[in-house]
């Protein structure tokens, strides 16, 4: 036990004793993490901007973009035509476009079924959600028209008709109130949690690689020479960059939560239980990649191989719940989704009842990768340079 | 004829090293299916995934001002797909039923409902969201569009008269009233997965500049740069055969990026493939500088590398190529990165824009490679590629 310990001390000297080792692991990379945790938690007042460009004189296109600001979701901005909108959003000034076309009530009043267009440069939650209601909104007065149509018989103007109608659905004398108790967590706590798994992960890439770089200089082996256990040396290791790794969550939600003030929505131990459960597991990838790849710079680089992908896969960031069913099914198998599942879980007031789960997920996926990866490191074998 | 000779082994160490090939060539394709699997299937949000039908309390007072409007509602087979209707006795039981977690979603209905409703009244249903955001959007929209045809109804009856209500609707269920715009000025249709191709070819452009710190710094640690040293072979002609080394692979791994992710995905890359290739080969030149100034500078191969890589990632999702940034950001601090002018040049590209709107683009990335290769042949004359 007392070399295992010994390892590990020496370990963490190694990394965070001197200045810089104190600046590269820990400060950098927590003010990087804190900066992020601000900017994206200090987005979320911003309404989406969406573009439009209304052709149409009647009152139909008034209304509809009457709706869509009354929703409150969105802040609206004019465009003089569909050519100049259809350039606003190729320069990105606003996450969707609407396109009114001329005459739209007009033939709406004469029974027929003129179709609005909805631009995007990609898809995004917004632009999606704009799409859903334009449709919506587009439907009912599409209905509208066809009921306005039917009781005149095609006598009478129809057009003014269904101004009036419009101008009174605009009242919303039938409708809903919404009471929140603040009960579900907010959406960019998500988004937080993937970019703050998304740098841990990082960071234990780096440690790792102290470890590669101990093979190659053939310290290892000289350690090994020394009467020390081949599992000794491994778990020293692990013990060393875990306790390397626990001390770079404690400052980044530190710096989040006392510093920034971001409120997390989730008890603090919690937040910091799912951060290291996650570190074990990312250490367990870190050492079965250094274990199967004998160069340290490339096991850096397939290390960057395995992060980015399992990262978007695991919904860091973005949910989950967007991507296609057979996705979410692969989403599974990444530990980040396991991860953000118990943040949300316990974000939702959730109790054990429920959180164990992810948890043993969780600890399942740490231990199986450890064991995998002490068993490949293989302390006596000198690196290969390649 | 010694740059020639450093050249070919360059190109062939890379091409040899297995994992080199991994990063090179599998991960961005990897990277372009995850985010075309993923974000461009959202189009029709309903049909993507699965929703489970969340557990809805609705409170209907009993007796005379009972709302049979909202009773017949949601037994409607279509509703009960997306809704589990509970009824239940009064608020505090819905309110204490969502704290845990019993219901996801609550719907109070007041008293006398319909008959506000049938003379043209104030009716407003209150509901009350619950613990899991999506569960809150799925009842509360089918709710909602209930609502609003309702609404629609009255004020056509209110407009009308009582006939009104005698038209029956039409399924305008199956009727799309919106199609998705063209942003294309001819050519092939746009489609969202092209941004994140584009944007993923940048990022790995950008990453070619971990290429050239590995290579830089494998002669130092490996201390091969001394033998090499001690041969007839001028260290600037050492450097500048290693740089075209790497940059001959990073032009091979933006093509095959390019025509693979066109063959096997169907990305279209817009109507000039020459101004594609000028712009990517600025790039390239922009990120070889770019770490060849950090390589140069920065004693150890770690913290170049780890420089470059928060440089790169940096970049590419301040430039709003990761995840979905808001608009206002990505015009303003956006304008910083490299990728960004060559991100909406490429954009535009496909969507074949004239050439007029691409000169500023152009204009500004050589002008951002011309400072850095004078910062990179500065550094170069300051420091030198020695031991």
């Amino acid at each position: 036990m007392n070399k295992i310990l010994a390892i590990a001390w020496n370990m963490v000297k190694r990394t965070i004793a001197s200045r810089t080792g104190m600046i590269t692991y820990i400060l950098l990379p927590s003010i990087v993490v804190a900066a992020i945790i601000s900017v994206t938690g200090g987005v979320e007042g911003d309404k989406p901007t969406v573009l439009y460009s209304n052709m149409d004189t009647g009152a139909a296109g008034q209304h509809l973009l009457a709706e869509l600001e009354n929703t409150g979701d969105y802040k609206l901005v004019a465009r003089s035509d569909e050519t100049a909108l259809r350039e606003g959003i190729i320069q990105q000034e606003g996450a969707a476009g609407i396109s009114i076309p001329a005459q739209y009530t007009a033939q709406l009043a004469h029974g027929q079924q003129p179709e609005l267009s909805v631009y995007e440069l990609r898809a995004s939650e917004t632009s999606i959600l704009v799409k859903m209601k334009v449709n919506t909104i587009a439907g009912e007065i599409l209905e509208t028209a066809r009921t306005v149509n039917a009781v005149n018989g095609g006598a009478g103007d129809a057009e003014a008709k269904l101004g009036a109608i419009l101008k009174q659905a605009e009242l919303h004398n039938v409708g809903s109130t919404r009471t929140d108790y603040d009960l579900y967590p907010r959406q960019t706590l998500g988004v937080i949690t993937g970019l703050t798994l998304m740098f841990l992960m990082g960071l234990v890439t780096s440690t790792v690689s102290l470890i590669m770089d101990d093979r190659k200089g053939r310290t290892m082996m000289r350690m090994f020479s020394a009467p020390v256990r081949s599992y000794e040396i491994a778990l020293g290791n692990f013990l060393g960059s875990c306790m390397v790794g626990i001390l770079q969550i404690a400052v980044v939600l530190t710096l989040g939560k006392w510093v920034l003030r971001y409120d997390y929505e989730v008890p603090m131990y919690l937040y910091f239980l799912v951060l290291a459960a996650f570190m074990l597991v990312s250490m367990g990838i870190a050492s079965t990649v250094a274990g199967l790849v004998r160069n340290p710079g490339n096991a850096g680089m397939l290390n960057a191989l395995i992060l980015t992908p399992t990262c978007m896969l695991g919904g860091c960031f973005w949910p989950i719940s967007v991507m296609p069913d057979y996705m979410q099914k692969a989403a599974n198998f990444v530990p980040q989704k396991w991860a953000i599942q118990a943040v949300d879980i316990a974000a939702a007031g959730g109790s054990w009842n429920e959180l164990w789960l992810p948890f043993a997920v969780l600890g399942l996926m740490a231990a199986v990768l450890l064991a995998i990866g002490s068993a490949i490191l293989r302390p006596n074998e000198a690196g290969i340079s390649a | 004829m010694n740059i020639w000779t450093i050249m070919t082994y360059e190109l062939r160490r890379l091409f040899r090293s297995r994992s080199m090939l991994l990063n090179m060539f599998l991960l961005p394709m990897v990277l372009i299916f995850l985010l075309g699997a993923s974000l461009s299937g959202v189009v029709g949000v309903k049909s993507a995934t699965k929703i489970e039908p969340v557990r809805v309390a609705v409170v209907n007072p009993a007796g005379e001002g009972q709302s049979a409007m909202i009773a017949a509602f949601v037994k409607l087979p279509e509703i009960q797909k997306v809704i589990v209707p509970q009824d239940v006795e009064s608020r505090q039981a819905a309110e204490s039923g969502l704290r845990t977690g019993k219901y996801g979603y609550a719907v109070i209905v007041p008293d006398g409902f319909d008959r506000e409703v049938q003379q043209g009244g104030k009716a407003q249903l209150e509901f009350i969201l619950g613990k899991n955001h999506t569960d809150n959007l799925a009842a509360g929209t089918a709710f909602d569009n209930f609502l609003s045809t309702v609404n629609y109804k009255q004020a056509a009856v209110a407009a009308l008269g009582p006939q009104a209500m005698a038209v029956e609707a039409s399924s305008s269920e199956n009727h799309e009233a919106v199609k998705l715009g063209d942003l294309n000025n001819g050519g092939r249709t746009y489609t969202a997965s092209q941004f994140y191709a584009a944007s993923m070819l940048l990022m790995f452009l950008l990453y070619s500049g971990m290429t050239v710190t590995n290579s830089l710094f494998s002669e130092k640690d490996n201390h091969t740069l001394h033998r090499i040293n001690s041969m007839p072979v001028k260290a600037s002609e050492l450097f500048i055969g290693k740089m075209l080394g790497v940059g001959i692979v990073s032009i091979i791994q933006c093509l095959a990026i390019i025509l693979l992710s066109d063959w096997l995905f169907g990305v279209y890359w817009g109507n000039r493939p020459g101004l594609l290739l000028l712009f990517c080969l600025l790039m390239i030149i922009a990120s070889m500088t770019l770490s060849i100034v950090v390589s140069l500078f920065s004693k150890t191969a770690a913290s170049a590398r780890s420089i470059i890589s928060v440089v790169t990632v940096c970049m590419t999702f301040i430039s709003g190529g990761m995840a979905p940034l808001p608009d206002s950001w990505v015009n303003t601090i956006g304008a910083f990165t490299i990728n960004h002018w060559v991100l909406q040049a490429i954009v535009r590209m496909m969507l074949h824009s004239e050439l007029s709107q691409l000169a500023p683009n152009l204009l500004m990335i050589s002008v951002i490679c011309l400072v850095m290769l004078c910062g990179a042949i500065f550094s170069y004359w300051k420091v030198g590629y020695h031991e």
